[in-house]
């Protein structure tokens, strides 16, 4: 009897094990959104509480997990949303679609969640997350929130020049920063000569850097990337914004096409700055016929989504922007009439689709057109009967596959492809008269084709160690000439403890195409160039380490330092102007060289409560080196800014209930400094000799007597800008709209930083941009 | 401040003339309101195709003279040393060219001018045209280079040009037109033009055809850029980019150039 009991017994256990072994995991899957409207919540949170099994959703709001069949409790969570908690028995693949609630606060365990994702579990390595309702809070000139600016307050990251949007991202050039909305490059992002950008904050979601682990997904740029996602429209309800400032109006419309099927969003914005100019310019202009100075932009977003069913949703985005600016002289001393303009427009198309293969294979596929063009035009006669004009227009086709394969909780892999036709055709002139026309250029125009595919593992190693390992491998064909290459990244996050991770990444860069700068200020006359047979590909090598520290309470801390190693980088040669035949093609214009940067970087910032905000700091240095440039010797780079520090803060009042209405206040707060800005200035002059045949002249003798001597490129550092910027918003939400007023004071203590500095005669002069600006605006959404 | 100071030399090469003059200075700070001082104990010599052909002697502070006359298509170096500090450049004096010139229609205040330059085939030359004559300025007559020059060639580098009719004329060049012969592709370049702001009435006129070397070429075009820029440096400082003035001293700055020169005298009615 015993002997046949325990047979029974060990024949169970034998079941038993048989029986686990012959369990096939399940998959849980889905979609997590805002209940309120529809838009997918990027980076929530999935976990089984009592296990450590977790993950999050990828940037199209989706998720899938594997786990064992078995009774589970599932939350997901996402920071100011309610957290949401069921339970179910999993016996096969399984979709759950989960929408959260906003919510009013927040508790601890929310606060871990968000802080551990990402920030500390991920392996990636210097990535900032912007919402666009954090941008709107920052205090900014004029009233006008604005990403770019937004961004430059991040550690690591230094501007041109004060008011300008153009940015550089440890030490890189605004051009090796891929800039892209909804995955479309956008090859101009300026507005009002630079003082705006091109994204208009009320059609963003949130945007993205990534600065120090690029994932192998991204590529063609060799310092940075800036991933910027345009919102979806409200799946649920019709709503829209209407604001307005000194400077400019939006106006935003969203809502359901078919309630929770489709929707649609159209953003739009100006500037009044031209009404402004001309008024101004009638007041002071009292005679017939003089000059008259007008400058104009306008943007527009729209976007529309359709979900076809679960496994299949499509997307159609468009984005265009004008700016136009103009001179007209009736008055002209050289001649009885005069007109010049110049304009710039970026237009942007893309349709995207999802479809969803299997609970854990995810596919994106994305088709677009990002066009930019620049267009200059003079007019030398009222009828028009004579005109120049120039034209540089850069056009990319492309089209790409990204997919997601959550193989398992341990690896989860991404894979892609992508396929680009550019056509760059700078520099075509044109000229039109009674008597004679011509075209210049009109067959210098370069074709890229490039062809690219990547893979990247994200894999658990041991219960601390995790990495994350990619490959981009492609090639370009230009001009007969090819460029293969291949870009290895890799990061490693090793969990010191529950609340600190230490990380370190390494990452390969290629960049095709470069843009050519010829001012100082980074103002939008630059010009985009293909590498070519004569010009190689820049390449870049990004090392990068930090520490990484969170706090239940929402307090976060981060420490990183970073090397960057750049080749074949452009710039212009000195004298350019002085050197160009008409008819050169710019390549024989520019030199070739090399550049580095290092530095180490400090964030604190507290994520919750009713004060957040961050300070960062920055100490950085930044050189370039070509050996037909500067004598061969090292220069400071003009973006090297050795000291940067900003400081930000939010807080928010109580909310008080008055006469049935929800009044919320908040007040920020932003001081930042920095070292001041190389620029290349003759503290020097020499003295001259009058041309052939102008020995005895009276014709600018004072001036061909002395010539300025520029020792080096970037000798001169002007002085250190810091400034102090406030505003102050109440807010009055009611059922059915909400108004907002919003009081800033920009450059408080009213600091006259330098802008520009400028040789006049024998004196240097300064030129201050942004004095104190009070600035009022307001919103109104319903 | 003294260590910084660099060595300018400017030096410009004719066959026409028989005697070379150098002039050399030092450098000095925009707030100095001083004259550019001179460099003491510096001797200064000429080399021709690589032989040593005399050395210059010192006029005053800072000019030096030497009795030479340069040779058409040679190639000449110039070397200024101070014992502890040596500049240098050199140049290429542009071969002998034919050009011819004709009155072909005149104003009230000048002629317009037929230039016919016979080009080098088996050399790429450099050509800028103009012209010198008399104007009234300030109650005084003055014999200087015209203002601009206004012209249809449409092959002319458009560096210092304008759109702007005048004399029945579409462009209108700053001082100077300059070509590239490379550009042109017929076996004779024939430019026709009218010289601004000199009055034939007042005096003789002298239309010249330049070709220079490389280095002259460029210090030229910068020269005349900067001037334009500097213009705007003053009324829109913040679209002002300054860019380095050419040079192709090495060791120093200034200009050491050669040019050839073809001309012909026009005298009014």
């Amino acid at each position: 009897m015993k002997h046949s009991l325990k047979h029974i017994i060990t024949g169970f256990h034998i079941m038993f094990v048989f029986s686990s072994f012959a369990q096939t995991p399940v998959t849980i899957s889905g979609y997590v959104t805002d209940a309120a409207s529809g838009e997918k919540l990027t980076g929530a949170t999935i976990f089984i509480p009592g296990s450590n099994k977790g993950t999050t959703c990828n940037e199209f709001g989706y998720f899938s997990l594997s786990l064992q069949p078995a009774r589970v409790k599932i939350e997901a969570r996402f920071v100011g949303f309610e957290p949401f908690f069921t339970e179910m028995k999993l016996i096969s693949d399984t979709i759950i679609n989960i929408q959260l609630h906003p919510g009013i606060s927040i508790g601890e365990v929310e606060i871990k969640a968000a802080n551990q994702q990402e920030f500390l579990l991920s392996p990636s390595i210097g990535v900032h997350r912007l919402p666009a309702k954090v941008v709107e809070k920052i205090p900014a000139v004029l009233g006008e929130p604005d990403l770019l600016k937004a961004i430059q307050l991040l550690p690591g990251v230094s501007f041109a020049t004060e008011g300008s949007t153009g940015f550089s991202v440890r030490g890189g050039s605004p051009d090796q920063t891929l800039i892209q909305l909804d995955g479309v490059p956008v090859y101009n992002v300026n507005h009002l000569w630079g003082f705006m950008s091109a994204f208009n904050n009320d059609a963003v979601y949130e945007a993205k850097l990534y600065k120090g682990s690029l994932p192998a997904r991204f590529g063609g740029r060799l310092s940075s990337v800036l991933d910027v996602g345009m919102k979806e429209g409200n799946l649920k309800k019709r709503q829209g914004t209407f604001s307005l400032s000194p400077i400019a109006g939006h106006f935003t419309l969203e809502g359901p096409l078919k309630k929770d099927k489709a929707s649609f969003m159209v953003s739009g914005r100006t500037t009044w700055a031209n009404l402004l100019l001309l008024a101004a310019q009638r007041l002071e202009n009292t005679n017939e016929g003089a000059q008259v100075i007008t400058y104009g932009f306008w943007d527009i977003n729209a976007k529309s989504n359709y979900i076809i069913n679960q496994n299949n949703r499509v997307y159609l985005s468009f984005y265009t922007g004008r700016d136009a600016y103009m001179m007209e002289d009736e008055s002209g001393y050289r001649s009885d009439y005069a007109k010049f303009s110049y304009n710039w427009q970026n237009l942007t198309g893309v349709f995207r689709w999802n479809h969803i293969f299997s609970p854990n294979l995810f596919a994106n596929f994305t088709v677009y057109n990002s066009r930019f063009r620049q267009e200059y035009y003079n007019q030398f006669d009222k009828k028009g009967d004579e005109i120049y004009k120039g034209y540089n227009n850069l056009n990319d086709i492309s089209q790409k596959g990204d997919f997601d394969w959550m193989t398992c909780d341990k690896l989860k892999v991404k894979f892609g492809y992508n396929i680009s036709l550019q056509k760059f055709s700078p520099e075509i002139i044109s000229y039109q008269s009674d008597s004679t026309s011509f075209l210049l250029n009109k067959d210098i125009f370069t074709h890229n084709f490039i062809t690219e595919v990547y893979l990247e593992a994200d894999v658990d190693l041991t219960q601390k160690l995790k990495a994350s390992a990619g490959l981009r491998a492609g090639n370009m064909l230009t001009e007969d000439k090819s460029y293969p290459g291949l870009q290895p990244r890799l990061s490693i996050r090793h969990l010191v403890s529950e609340q600190v991770s230490t990380k370190l990444s390494y990452s390969r860069m290629n960049q095709y195409l470069h843009q050519l700068q010829n001012t100082t200020l980074g103002i939008p006359t630059e010009l985009w160039v293909s590498s070519t047979a004569k010009i190689k590909p820049g390449t870049s090598d990004l090392y990068s380490a930090g520490v990484f520290w969170t706090r239940n309470n929402g307090y976060r801390f981060s420490s990183e330092i970073y090397y960057t190693r750049l080749q074949n980088v452009l710039r212009y040669k000195d004298g350019t102007l002085a050197l160009k035949e008409r008819d050169d093609s710019w390549e024989d214009f520019v030199a070739t060289g090399k550049g580095k940067s290092y530095g180490i970087e400090f964030m604190a910032e507290k994520t919750s409560g009713n004060l957040t905000g961050w300070i960062a700091y920055t100490l950085s240095k930044s050189t370039r080196q070509f050996d037909e440039i500067n004598f061969g010797k090292e220069f400071p780079y003009e973006y090297d800014r050795r000291h940067q520090l900003s400081i930000n803060f939010n807080y928010c009042f109580c909310e008080i209930q008055k006469k049935g209405k929800n009044i919320k206040r908040e007040l920020s707060a932003n001081f930042n400094y920095a070292s001041g800005k190389y620029i290349t200035l003759a503290e020097q002059e020499y003295q001259g000799i009058p041309l052939p045949l102008m020995e005895g002249s009276r014709y600018g003798a004072d001036w061909f007597a002395k010539r300025s001597l520029m020792n080096s490129v970037n000798n001169y550092q002007m002085p250190a800008f810091h400034n102090l910027n406030l505003s102050y918003r109440i807010e009055r939400q009611s059922a059915s709209n909400t108004y907002a007023w919003n009081f800033s004071v920009y450059n408080v203590y009213n600091r006259l930083n330098p802008w520009y500095y400028y040789k006049q005669g024998d004196k240097i002069k300064q030129i201050t941009l942004f004095p104190i600006i009070p600035s009022v605006s307001f919103t109104y959404k319903w | 401040m003294e260590k910084d100071k660099v060595i300018t030399i400017n030096c410009f090469l004719n066959p026409d003339k028989d005697t070379i003059k150098a002039q050399i200075t030092y450098s000095k700070l925009i707030t100095d309101k001083n004259n550019f001082g001179s460099v003491e104990k510096i001797s200064v010599s000429l080399f021709e195709e690589g032989e040593l052909v005399g050395n210059f002697s010192k006029v005053d502070s800072t000019h030096f003279y030497f009795a030479h006359q340069v040779k058409p298509g040679q190639k000449y170096r110039i070397e200024a040393s101070t014992g502890t500090k040596k500049v240098w450049a050199e140049t290429i004096v542009p071969k002998n060219f034919d050009a011819g010139f004709t009155a072909i229609k005149d104003y009230v205040e000048s002629f317009d001018y037929l230039v016919s330059i016979t080009r080098n085939p088996s050399d790429a030359s450099i050509y800028w045209i103009s012209a010198k004559g008399f104007s009234w300025y300030n109650g005084k007559p003055f014999y200087d280079i015209a203002s601009s020059v206004y012209s249809d060639y449409s092959l002319a580098d458009d560096f210092n040009r304008l759109v702007d009719q005048g004399y029945g004329y579409m462009y209108n060049y700053e001082y100077y037109i300059r070509l590239n012969s490379n550009e042109v592709p017929t076996d004779t370049i024939n430019v026709q033009f009218h010289p601004n702001s000199i009055d034939i009435n007042d005096g003789q006129q002298e239309v010249f055809v330049l070709s220079v070397d490389y280095h002259l070429d460029k210090y030229m075009k910068s020269s005349i850029l900067l001037e334009e820029n500097d213009m705007y440096a003053e009324d829109m400082p913040i679209v002002y980019a300054p860019f380095p003035m050419y040079s192709n001293i090495n060791g120093g700055t200034g200009i050491f150039g050669s040019y050839n020169s073809v001309s012909e005298k026009f005298n009014g009615k």
